[in-house]
């Protein structure tokens, strides 16, 4: 039954859809193709005490033996997201959430943006825990966990390049109107990782 | 289905009961609104209907009994603007404000005894009352606390002459109604007695849940009345009261998040005592005056386990909680002259509580309220009245409070009557909000929930005990202020125009503003992901509308009313968020936008629109029979976009549409017999109103006997 069940968990993990996107350049002038890409009902249930890891780079959930290397990006367990960076990895990742945007018109991370490090300078989460801190409010009358609207995350990612996520739900199948018997724990997100090391994501 | 079924069988060939007390000849139809009528609760003194200068509706004997009604939920139900909520309890949402606001009396006297700030209506039967009157708008300088949105008075019978009478009901779910009553005048001496015995069998609308929807309950009141007559000038009376219902929840199987299977069973009980005593003395035949003791013993307790395989995983929850209201009161009515009145008066309140939700074991909390009230009816001329109201309330928790009231009536021409008032009212922060320290045990949920007296010290023992993992410092800093009492500005123009006697159409536009609203919200999260929670003043909210009914009675047996309220409602802190320069945003099929004001949908569970359609047919052999039809439109349940506000794209219900109708006969020698049917096209909504079951078919008789006076 256990297992049958963790078999289900990885299978819903699975990648589902990549978007080309292309645009222009200002300055050079040449065309560079940035993928949207979306992730759909990640389990992070955690059951096993681990977090669940991911790449935004390789678009790959990374085992949880790799969690002390910088292969993984961003980890989710339960309502807590980590940033491969300070107290939570080894590499330099940091993270802030954006609010009042929305996910496709935001394309520039501003020059004073400050990126948040896990454990770092009295900074507990870069992706601050808690019911209307950072990606999710709680809502204790129906018990259910809502993304907020228009709050993105803008991640540096292992590798010191960025991207922009937004998740949208925190559901198995990623139901439009969760309830009571909606099986929690399963992040669905999209984002866009921005290979050039740029803050752009256009 | 099944059940059903067996509902129509016994509607078509069983016969059940029902009460009616005196006269079983149909003389005259529904007095509903009949502008003669006598009204007590809006100056707490007898006036006319006609003559009252704010919005009163009178539901009397006739109305609840012909519409089939057995809990006050049932009546109210199918009134224009009074809209039954469901969660913890039936209560009442009056002019869009939530249960917590409107205060609800027997003879005069609050019942007490909330969950969550609501007042569940089914703990009181109807079948032997007189009559319900509701008063809408700003109460409180007549009332003090709680009566914000408005004031319900149900009235008991005052025994006038010997009868007795018996009913029994049943219908769908098993619902059984047995009633008895006797009235015995012996000279000086009145004393009168009934009984009400209650059952349902509860209902399951979600098969896959091994829980009830509904788990079965039954209940009984018991209620005396004794008066006794010393003089033409003076008079006393005894009301007592006792209610007793017995909710039980059958042992079923569930799994828990670790996938062990547990089986769950419990009960919960409730009390309630009331008694009230009242020694009514005439000075002269101008002054008047009452001393009223009253007792009120609210007790409710909740058992329930959950047993493992394991022993040691069983987790057993017990709440236990209490309230004991004793008032002291004096009123005194003077008549200064033909053209003005004047009513002064004051109280004691001594108000406990006692409850193991303010820590492990049960302890007692304490609050005494002292108030004196005032109010001064002058009729300046002919078309012009005017009352003008104070009162003031000294709360030993609290900063004392001030309500006034100012009402009008103008009557311009005859068939036309305005009516204007603008009150004060206010709302002392409860027992729960002060004092909780509450962590959930069950379901191993595990969140906190910290009254305002408590959050300081509360918070510093979880904080050293490892258990808080983030604060939400903006709202722990708003949860550290101490709590204000919530207040409103009530305004009320009415307009009443009587066309022929055939035609009469009421119209009252109102606002309330009510600010420092007590909101709950989330001010830290526990190490275990769930939340710890407190109380603090926050919310300005408005609500504004107008309610509109027409009665029309084309011929003697005939009465049709049609019934309309517009609500919109907001929170101003949400219109300001979404005018300001971060704005806010929702989420609409996915879709990520901006919130303009015409995205923002106002405050949860409420209605729009609402409306009903009323006839009642009545003949001269004693038939009758009437159909009503109630409408709303679809409420706001849940937020889905995490902005905690609602908007385009959050959860709304389908729009709600009841159907009820009902006939039966009154015989000559006291006989009577009634079927029905309420809900008949079966409307449900399983996940947001789980309190409608469906349809719900009745048939019932009842025998009564009067001795008229000789």
């Amino acid at each position: 039954m256990i297992m049958k069940k963790r078999f289900l968990q990885l299978a819903c993990a699975a990648i589902i859809t990549s978007i080309g996107f292309i645009s222009c350049s200002k300055d050079s002038g040449t065309v560079t193709t940035i993928t949207s890409t979306s992730v759909s009902s990640l389990n992070s249930a955690g059951s096993d005490g681990h977090f669940s890891f991911y790449s935004l780079e390789t678009g790959q959930q990374i085992a949880s033996s790799d969690s002390a290397t910088a292969k993984w990006d961003i980890a989710f367990r339960s309502t807590t997201i980590l940033i491969n960076g300070g107290t939570s990895g080894p590499a330099n990742g940091g993270a802030f959430v954006q609010r009042g945007v929305t996910f496709d018109t935001y394309n520039t991370i501003s020059t004073d943006s400050t990126f948040k490090i896990d454990g770092i300078n009295g900074v507990v989460r870069a992706i601050p825990t808690g019911s209307g801190n950072g990606w999710y409010s709680y809502n204790f009358s129906t018990d259910i966990i809502s993304p907020i609207a228009g709050n993105i995350l803008i991640v540096r990612t292992a590798s010191g390049k960025y991207a922009k996520v937004e998740i949208q739900s925190y559901y198995q199948n990623a139901p439009t109107m969760p309830d009571a018997n909606s099986v929690s724990r399963y992040y669905t997100f999209r984002y866009v990782f921005q290979a050039n090391g740029t803050k752009t994501f256009n | 289905m099944f059940k059903h079924i067996i509902a129509i069988g016994l509607c078509c060939f069983t016969i059940t009961t029902f009460a009616q007390q005196n006269k079983t000849t149909a003389d005259t139809l529904q007095a509903k609104n009949n502008l003669d009528e006598v009204v007590v609760t809006a100056t707490r003194s007898e006036r006319k209907l006609s003559n009252v200068a704010v919005p009163v509706t009178i539901i009397n004997k006739k109305t609840i009994q012909q519409s089939g009604s057995l809990r006050l939920n049932d009546i109210l139900n199918e009134q224009a603007g009074l809209f039954i909520t469901n969660s913890f309890g039936s209560g009442l949402q009056m002019q869009g404000l939530s249960p917590d606001y409107t205060l609800i009396l027997i003879d005069g006297e609050p019942v007490v005894g909330r969950t969550s700030g609501v007042l569940d209506l089914s703990r009181i039967a109807v079948a032997n009352i007189k009559k319900i009157e509701i008063v809408k708008g700003p109460s409180s300088s007549l009332y003090g606390s709680d009566a914000m949105a408005g004031v319900v008075n149900i009235i008991t019978e005052n025994p006038y002459q010997t009868t007795y009478g018996a009913s029994l009901r049943y219908g769908s779910f098993g619902v059984t109604d047995i009633n008895a009553n006797a009235a015995v005048i012996k000279n000086k001496f009145n004393l009168s007695a009934q009984g009400n015995f209650y059952n349902n069998n509860g209902y399951n609308l979600n098969a896959a849940s091994p829980a009830q929807t509904l788990d079965p309950f039954y209940n009984y009141t018991l209620q005396a009345k004794a008066g006794y007559k010393f003089s033409d000038k003076t008079k006393w009376t005894v009301n007592a009261r006792y209610f007793n219902q017995l909710q039980t929840t059958n042992p079923y199987k569930d799994v828990d998040a670790s996938n062990n299977t547990f089986v769950f069973s419990g009960n919960e009980t409730t009390k309630d005592v009331n008694i009230s005593n009242t020694l009514e003395h005439k000075f002269s035949s101008a002054v008047k005056s009452y001393l009223r003791i009253y007792y009120t013993d609210y007790q409710s307790a909740t058992n329930q386990s959950y047993i493992y395989n394991t022993p040691s995983n069983n987790i057993y929850y017990n709440d236990y909680f209490e309230q004991i209201f004793t008032r002291l009161e004096n009123q005194t009515d003077i008549a200064i002259n033909s053209k003005s009145n004047l009513i002064f008066g004051g109280g004691w309140i001594f108000d406990n509580v006692k409850s193991n939700r303010y820590d492990e074991s049960i302890v007692t909390k304490k609050n005494n309220i002292g108030y004196l009230f005032s109010q001064y009816d002058w009729q300046i001329n002919n078309w012009w009245n005017v009352i003008a109201g104070v009162r003031y309330d000294y709360n030993q928790n609290y900063a004392s409070h001030v309500s006034p009231k100012l009402a009008m009536q103008f009557i311009p021409v005859k068939k036309l009557k305005i009516n204007a008032s603008i009150g004060g009212g206010f709302k002392a922060p409860d027992f729960r909000q002060l004092y909780l320290n509450f962590t959930n045990t069950s379901a191993g949920t595990g969140y906190t929930v910290l009254g305002n007296n408590e959050v300081a010290a509360g918070m510093q023992l979880l904080q050293r005990q490892g258990q808080i993992q983030s604060v939400n410092q903006v709202f722990y800093n708003a949860a550290l202020q101490p709590l204000q009492p919530e207040t409103s500005t009530g305004i009320n123009l009415g307009f009443n125009y009587t066309f022929t006697k055939k035609i009469n159409l009421n119209i009252n536009f109102f606002r309330n503003d009510v600010n420092n609203l007590i909101t709950t919200s989330p001010i830290a999260q526990k190490t275990n992901n769930s939340f710890v929670y407190s109380y603090f003043n926050l919310n300005r909210v408005y609500t504004q509308g107008f309610e509109t009914e027409i009665i029309y009675k084309p011929i003697k047996a005939i009465q049709i009313s049609v019934g309309y309220q517009l609500l919109y409602t907001a929170d101003k802190h949400d219109i300001d968020s979404i005018k300001s320069s971060a704005g806010v945003y929702g989420r609409n099929n996915g879709v990520v936008y901006r919130l303009t004001l015409k995205d923002y949908k106002g405050l949860f569970d409420r209605s729009k629109h609402s409306a009903n359609i009323k006839i009642y047919y009545e003949n001269k052999n004693g038939w009758f029979t009437n159909l009503r039809e109630i409408y709303r439109s679809g409420w706001g349940v849940q937020d889905l976009d995490g902005n905690l506000l609602l908007n385009r794209g959050d959860l709304f219900t389908k729009d709600f549409f009841q159907t009820n109708i009902s006939i039966g006969k009154f015989f000559n020698n006291g006989l009577k017999v009634q079927a029905g049917c309420d809900n008949i096209f079966n409307w449900k909504d399983i996940i947001n109103s789980p309190n409608i079951p469906g349809a719900l078919f009745y048939a019932g008789i009842s025998y009564s006997f009067t001795q008229h006076k000789k």
